[in-house]
């Protein structure tokens, strides 16, 4: 006598289901496909690297522009509406899609609404709003979508998987950018020591020239040059840049 | 097809609900004794009522799960008053009696806990007991006539199972027509039933307006966002049954 895995939640959802579809089949297709859809959820928020995979009845909670559910993965969702597939065949309706750009609208965290079928497999199709605007322009195409269904499982991993940061990059420093920075005070400093030390030794036959040489404040004018260097890296106008030259 | 024809397969949990739902209606109403006589009463005319449906007119259960059935074990019988035991025992004996028992061997519980990718949760130690899966054994036995069997249980394991396992194609391999097997919650089957205008609209209202506050109440969720939650989703069955009682009306009408 004991019902310690009994459920409300169970019965609910199937009762949900029962005004959901007419007629026995579809009925039991409905509550066939949303348990399955349950488990799926149970097993890919184990299996995915995500924090959580939530799975809940979406319209309830949305109210009117809700679809039937909504899995909240992480900081985003994804929404499910299941349709009916009798045979097993995919139908989807030029009409329902405004409805389902309205979902897609009002739910701005919603990264794709998925379109379910009962059929085995569950094959499914996500869309987005601009999937959605082009098969109201091409409505032909609306039979290549469905051919292009993929059961819910491979649809459902996908998605996430483009959400997923590929923050495991190794911790290390990046090879190549940034190795051969330019240091242009220092390869400055060093052009213009070298032409102070060509200056300096230059032979002179003049001996006022030879003195002047030898007494040059080598020092001092490279520490103005340099302070000259730094003005005009840093912005300053040329026209200052000039008399500060004229200065030293 | 019909939505209700099937072979019908029923798990203690449904028993004990309307045990519990039956005497609670009763309770200080007559004296104790007589409340058990009356239960009894009510019990097998609910199974008469399946029985209306199934196909054979027979409602099956595993020998494993008719043993289960122990009204002695219940709160609300307990707490009607003294009663004497065999008397409790003789009210399992007929109501058990209504129930076409089959016996399961045990190598098929393995059988069915080895199934490739079989949900951890499920087949797992804390999973299904050896009396869950009697029940789907005896569901997957009825299926080789190839017409819908429901297995009706209250637990959601059990029903999960059995539509993770009706599609799986090693379980088509050994049972073919397994596609034929579902699960279905107790009181689902009986809403339906209700549509269909064999049970009154006050009777399935009341029964799962006790079903969900008795769930309420057991589980001490009084005052918690859980226990919130379901009050919230009790209401929105009122106006899920007000949809349910069109259905019937209309079905009825075109009786």
């Amino acid at each position: 006598m004991s019902d310690s895995k009994e459920s409300v939640h169970t019965f609910l959802q199937e009762f949900q289901a029962t005004l959901a579809e007419e007629g026995s089949e579809a009925i039991l297709r409905r509550i066939n496909a949303e348990r399955l859809l349950s488990l799926l959820a149970e097993r890919l928020s184990e299996e995915l690297k995500v924090s959580s995979v939530r799975f809940l009845p979406d319209k309830r909670m949305a109210g009117g522009v809700g679809a039937d559910f909504l899995f909240q993965v992480d900081d985003y969702d994804l929404r499910l509406e299941l349709l009916d597939a009798p045979d097993g065949r995919l139908e989807l309706a030029l009409n329902d899609l405004r409805g389902y750009r309205q979902i897609l609208e009002e739910n701005p965290n919603t990264v794709a609404l998925i379109l379910v079928w009962t059929a085995d497999g569950l094959p499914a199709v996500p869309l987005s709003i601009a999937r959605i605007r082009f098969l109201v322009d091409h409505k032909d195409l609306i039979g290549v979508l469905l051919e292009q269904a993929e059961p819910l499982e491979k649809v459902f991993t996908s998605l996430v998987q483009k959400q997923i940061k590929s923050w495991d990059l190794p911790l290390r420093p990046a090879e190549g950018i940034g190795q051969e920075v330019t240091d242009l005070r220092e390869a400055f400093s060093s052009a213009l020591a070298a032409e102070m030390e060509t200056v300096t030794r230059r032979g002179y036959r003049i001996p006022a020239r030879k003195a002047a040489a030898a007494n040059y404040p080598r020092k001092k004018e490279t520490e103005e040059l340099l302070k000259t260097f730094d003005a005009a890296m840093n912005g300053e106008k040329e026209k200052e840049l000039v008399r500060e030259l004229m200065d030293i | 097809m019909n939505t209700l024809q099937a072979y019908l397969v029923v798990d203690n949990s449904f028993l004990v609900m309307l045990t519990d739902f039956f005497c609670a209606e009763l309770a200080g109403r007559m004296t104790p004794e007589r409340v058990l006589s009356e239960l009894g009463q009510r019990l097998c005319a609910q199974i008469d009522i399946l029985r209306r449906f199934a196909v054979g007119s027979c409602v099956y259960c595993s020998d494993q799960v008719a043993g289960e059935f122990k009204p002695w074990h219940s709160e609300r019988i307990t707490a009607l008053g003294k009663i004497p035991f065999p008397r409790k025992q003789d009210l399992a004996a007929a109501v058990t009696a209504e129930l076409v028992r089959r016996p399961v061997e045990e190598v098929y519980f393995d059988i069915l806990r080895s199934q490739p990718d079989a949900p951890r949760r499920l087949v797992g130690p804390n999973g299904l007991s050896n009396e869950d899966l009697s029940l789907i054994m005896v569901g997957i036995e009825l299926t080789a006539n190839g017409q819908p069997v429901y297995v009706l249980s209250n637990d959601q394991d059990l029903l999960e199972f059995t539509t993770w396992l009706r599609r799986k194609p090693e379980a088509r391999e050994l049972w073919p027509e397994i596609g034929q097997l579902n699960g279905l919650h107790c009181l689902t089957y009986l809403e339906l039933v209700h549509r269909s205008c064999h049970i009154s609209t006050d009777l399935i209202r009341n029964l799962i307006n006790f079903y969900i506050r008795d769930h309420y109440n057991r589980h001490e969720l009084v005052g918690t966002s859980k226990g919130e939650s379901i009050l919230e989703q009790l209401l929105s069955t009122y106006s899920s049954l007000t949809k349910s009682a069109e259905i019937k009306a209309k079905q009825g009408a075109a009786a």
